[in-house]
């Protein structure tokens, strides 16, 4: 029977089957189990380039915001400056308003007498001219307790009612009183604050 | 076979052994037909295997999956020729007018010896075209070659093994 050639080998060959070794299977067993570590060192491979790549990332990241905020920040420099100074302006004074204070105050404490020179020493000015007239130390005395309790005021630590008796010392002389003194011959002073001291000469 | 797919992509060995003892024999024989020596073949064979299992992620279910492993057989075992410089393809002669179709009484010829008898790149250009079915553009494609050389490639095996069809009945005749 005559055959084309071509037709011939498809029919022999295209769904020929031969069997492979025995050990095909292993050696091919064998090439899937060493690809195996071959994978895993791929992934921790590509693994490691993904850390590497995210830290890189994140370095220029973070150096980006330093870089940006680095104006700012020196400016918030600037600012702090000014802040550090204004706030050494303000905490100063609470520091060095108690301590003064303090002392007077432990003094107030331990020696009662000392409270009257001190408070006579704040009044000198208005005091030395009525140190021989026994009336004003009586007026000195009664006017004591409010000057006793400013302080205590002070020695609770606001400092700004301290600064405001300093102010407060400053003589307000009321037109009447100092008329009434002229024509009685009188030194009249007059504090605006609530600590009113009223001196009388009457010596002249 | 295509439910051992989602064991296939779990690289699962014993689904992986399922599907080499089906297919093994029958890819055998494709990688035969273009590798002369059978213990290369069956070093092709495996390698194409290994090809699979690794790429099975890529095989989409929709075409037949035997088919899919028999290109893969047929394309490892066309780089194995490549790399052997077993594919030498001559300048294109003109094509004789003579029919290289020859008829014979082919009963008692073996056709793995007829494909033997003909040099590798003419082998690989009538396998394509005869057993796989490759039009001859593809085959240009494949072997990186021109659609006129792959006839041409084509033609001389057909004249080829009418020569050894020839000589081999001669031989016969005389005994």
């Amino acid at each position: 029977m005559k055959t084309n050639i071509s037709e011939h080998i498809k029919s022999e060959l295209s769904q020929r089957t031969l069997k492979p070794s025995e050990n095909a299977w292993e050696k091919l067993s064998k090439m899937l189990d060493e690809e195996k570590p071959k994978a895993k060192t791929i992934s921790f491979t590509k693994w490691k380039m993904f850390l590497v790549a995210a830290s890189i990332t994140v370095f220029f990241t973070v150096l980006g915001l330093i870089l940006i905020q680095q104006p700012a920040a020196e400016n918030t420099i600037q600012v702090v400056g000014s802040e550090i100074n204004s706030n050494e302006v303000n905490v100063i004074n609470p520091q060095i308003i108690p301590e003064e204070i303090h002392p007077k105050e432990n003094q107030v404490n331990s020696n009662p007498n000392s409270e009257k020179s001190e408070v006579q020493l704040a009044v000198i000015p208005v005091k030395t001219e009525k140190k021989s007239n026994p009336v004003q130390k009586t007026e000195f005395i009664a006017q004591l307790p409010e000057i006793q309790n400013q302080e205590e005021i002070a020695a609770v630590g606001n400092p700004e009612p301290e600064s405001k008796p300093e102010k407060q010392k400053t003589n307000f002389v009321n037109p009447d009183m100092l008329l009434y003194s002229v024509e009685n011959n009188q030194a009249i002073t007059e504090s605006n604050s609530n600590t009113r001291l009223v001196l009388f000469d009457f010596n002249k | 076979m295509y439910e051992l797919l989602p064991k296939l992509r779990q690289q699962d060995r014993a689904a992986q052994k399922e599907v080499y003892d089906v297919f093994a024999p029958k890819m055998l024989g494709v990688c035969r037909n273009y590798i002369s020596d059978i213990h290369y073949a069956e070093d092709v064979m495996n390698k194409a295997f290994f090809k699979v299992f690794q790429n099975v992620g890529s095989f989409k279910s929709e075409g037949s999956f035997e088919g899919w492993i028999r290109r893969i057989m047929v394309n490892e075992s066309l780089t194995f020729l490549r790399l052997n410089k077993s594919l030498i393809y001559l300048e294109e002669d003109k094509i004789s007018d003579e029919p290289a179709e020859y008829e014979e009484d082919l009963d008692r010829i073996d056709a793995q010896e007829l494909l033997d008898g003909l040099p590798e790149s003419y082998r690989a250009v009538f396998n394509l075209y005869v057993l796989e079915d490759y039009s001859h553009k593809e085959i240009a494609e494949m072997l990186n070659i021109t659609e006129t050389t792959s006839k041409t490639q084509l033609f001389r095996a057909k004249k080829k093994l009418k020569d050894i069809i020839l000589q081999k009945t001669r031989i016969q005749n005389e005994n």
